[in-house]
């Protein structure tokens, strides 16, 4: 049986190999070759990217490189979600590579933020780490924080560095032993056809009858449809990390092994494959 | 495509709220409850509550994201109003200033009043029309109202965090930038309290008819 502890280290170190296209409507002087790369499932676009804009930008004029910004079948990516859930959303059915177009011109304002540096990513990604610490633990944990354990905390994702990032995300990790969980999970659910950007609720880990609730019955309480019916159809695939855990998993489990660098579990629910 | 009015500041009405399955009391009823578990209502034109024993609460101030709704919630308040500062030319690459520069900002502002010949160039200067769009939302994350604002030209382009600073009154620059946000004050009517502390710094303003004062005022505490 796996150690708990290599879950985290699967989810950290995991990977997706894409395949970036410059769009061809973009201006070059000489014909632009696709850049490869592998992308960590926990980043955030603009952090590992770098050498995607340098490829391009040796084969265009300096005045036609304007901010850059990626698009997938026709969607421009939101840079401030996780790559990982990105993917899950739009392509996780799709064969590999994934394959991104690349833009530096008619930066799409209605539908993405800029984002002018990695200061930007860095206010966004502990915002999340905030906004999940008020929900398990009222905030007390990133309050007692010094600024250079944040500090911590953004230079182990910026920098790939497992340990460094761990040593500290660890203490939002923990709860009162009493409790049993945290006082409310951090999660957010993606659907592509939805309306709304996403669902998120209050929810407790633990029933008032202390049995631990499983994503199952997060499932039932805010998005009853994802659940299998009796009849065995299975309507939607309910993914995170690029897996569908079983609905059986306790929800305080998968926010202390599956939850991203940001602290929340960002749950793709997309339609089941019809094969 | 919304025509912008005619004056410098123009005020919509206060937006619907959803709100959840409880009593209607009216159209613009907003139900914030409080750490103690108590409740109150505010209605639309933010008159003081029902005298309960209120703590002082956490609040916050963020962007608005064009495509994410901001967290969950039950009540939501929101206004629009055009007003006029300064925008740049927007640059191609949407550069902003580091932190760095943003506290220099802060400093400038220590330097004299400009002479009479300059106030020309000044007033031209700041003639551009902004809207900004102003969301209250009772954030269910942080147990606490949260003003979420966002200010663009008129064509829809954003403010760039730069010009966002510029428009900014210094006075409040330096506070912004180095004060805590921790809590403000114990008045019955926090939740005008806390838009007319937050709410001037974003151009927000609060008129005076805001605060009906029903009750005796009590010992404000602010930390």
């Amino acid at each position: 049986m796996a150690d708990d502890k290599d879950v985290l280290r699967d989810v950290w170190f995991g990977r997706i190999p894409t395949c970036f296209t410059l769009y061809q409507d973009e201006i070059t002087e000489r014909e632009a070759e696709p850049f490869y790369l592998l992308l960590p499932r926990v980043s955030y676009l603009p952090l590992v990217t770098d050498k995607v804009r340098k490829h391009f930008q040796k084969v265009m004029k300096p005045d036609d490189v304007g901010e850059m910004w990626f698009e997938y079948e026709g969607t421009p990516l939101k840079w401030h979600y996780p790559i990982g859930l990105l993917f899950d959303l739009y392509a996780s059915n799709t064969t590999l590579p994934w394959s991104i177009f690349v833009h530096f011109k008619n930066f799409p304002q209605q539908d993405l933020l800029h984002c002018p540096s990695n200061s930007v990513i860095e206010a966004h990604f502990m915002s999340s780490i905030k906004e999940a610490d008020a929900l398990k633990h009222k905030g007390a944990v990133v309050n007692e924080m010094q600024k250079k354990d944040h500090k911590q905390l953004w230079m182990g994702l910026q920098n790939d560095k497992f340990d460094q990032f761990w040593a500290m995300n660890r203490k939002l990790m923990e709860y009162p032993t009493e409790e049993g969980g945290f006082r409310y999970i951090p999660f957010r659910i993606y659907q592509v056809t939805s309306n709304r950007p996403f669902i998120q609720k209050l929810f407790r880990p633990v029933a008032s009858d202390g049995c631990p609730h499983t994503l199952g019955d997060l499932l039932k309480e805010v998005f009853p449809a994802a659940i299998p019916q009796n009849d065995g159809q299975k309507k939607y695939q309910v993914m995170i990390h690029g897996i569908e855990p079983m609905l059986e998993t306790p929800i305080q489990w998968l926010s202390e092994h599956l939850s991203y660098p940001d602290n929340f579990l960002h749950i793709s629910i997309i339609p089941a494959p019809s094969d | 495509q919304q025509q912008p009015a005619a004056r410098a500041s123009s005020q919509e009405a206060l937006g619907r709220p959803k709100s959840p399955s409880r009593e209607r009391e009216g159209p613009l009823e907003k139900l914030l409850p409080l750490r103690d578990g108590k409740t109150f209502r505010a209605e639309g034109g933010l008159k003081p509550p029902a005298p309960n024993h209120i703590r002082s609460s956490r609040v916050s101030l963020r962007c608005c994201d064009p495509g994410s709704s901001p967290g969950s919630a039950d009540g939501y308040m929101k206004k629009t109003v055009l007003g006029r500062g300064k925008i740049n030319t927007p640059s191609l690459d949407g550069s902003c200033k580091s932190e760095e520069d943003v506290c220099a900002l802060g400093k400038e502002t220590q330097e004299g009043a400009q002479d009479g010949s300059e106030w020309e160039a000044l007033d031209a200067e700041w003639s551009a029309a902004i809207r900004y769009e102003y969301h209250v939302l009772y954030s269910s994350s942080y147990q606490t109202p949260v003003l979420y604002f966002r200010a663009s030209a008129l064509d829809g382009r954003p403010l760039s965090l730069e010009e966002m600073w510029d428009n900014v009154h210094p006075s409040y620059r330096r506070r912004l930038l180095h004060s805590p946000w921790d809590t403000i004050t114990q008045q019955l009517n926090y939740i005008v309290s806390w838009l007319s502390v937050v709410g001037p710094m974003v151009g927000l303003e609060i008129p005076l008819s805001y605060a009906t004062v029903a009750s005796k005022p009590e010992r404000t505490a602010a930390r």
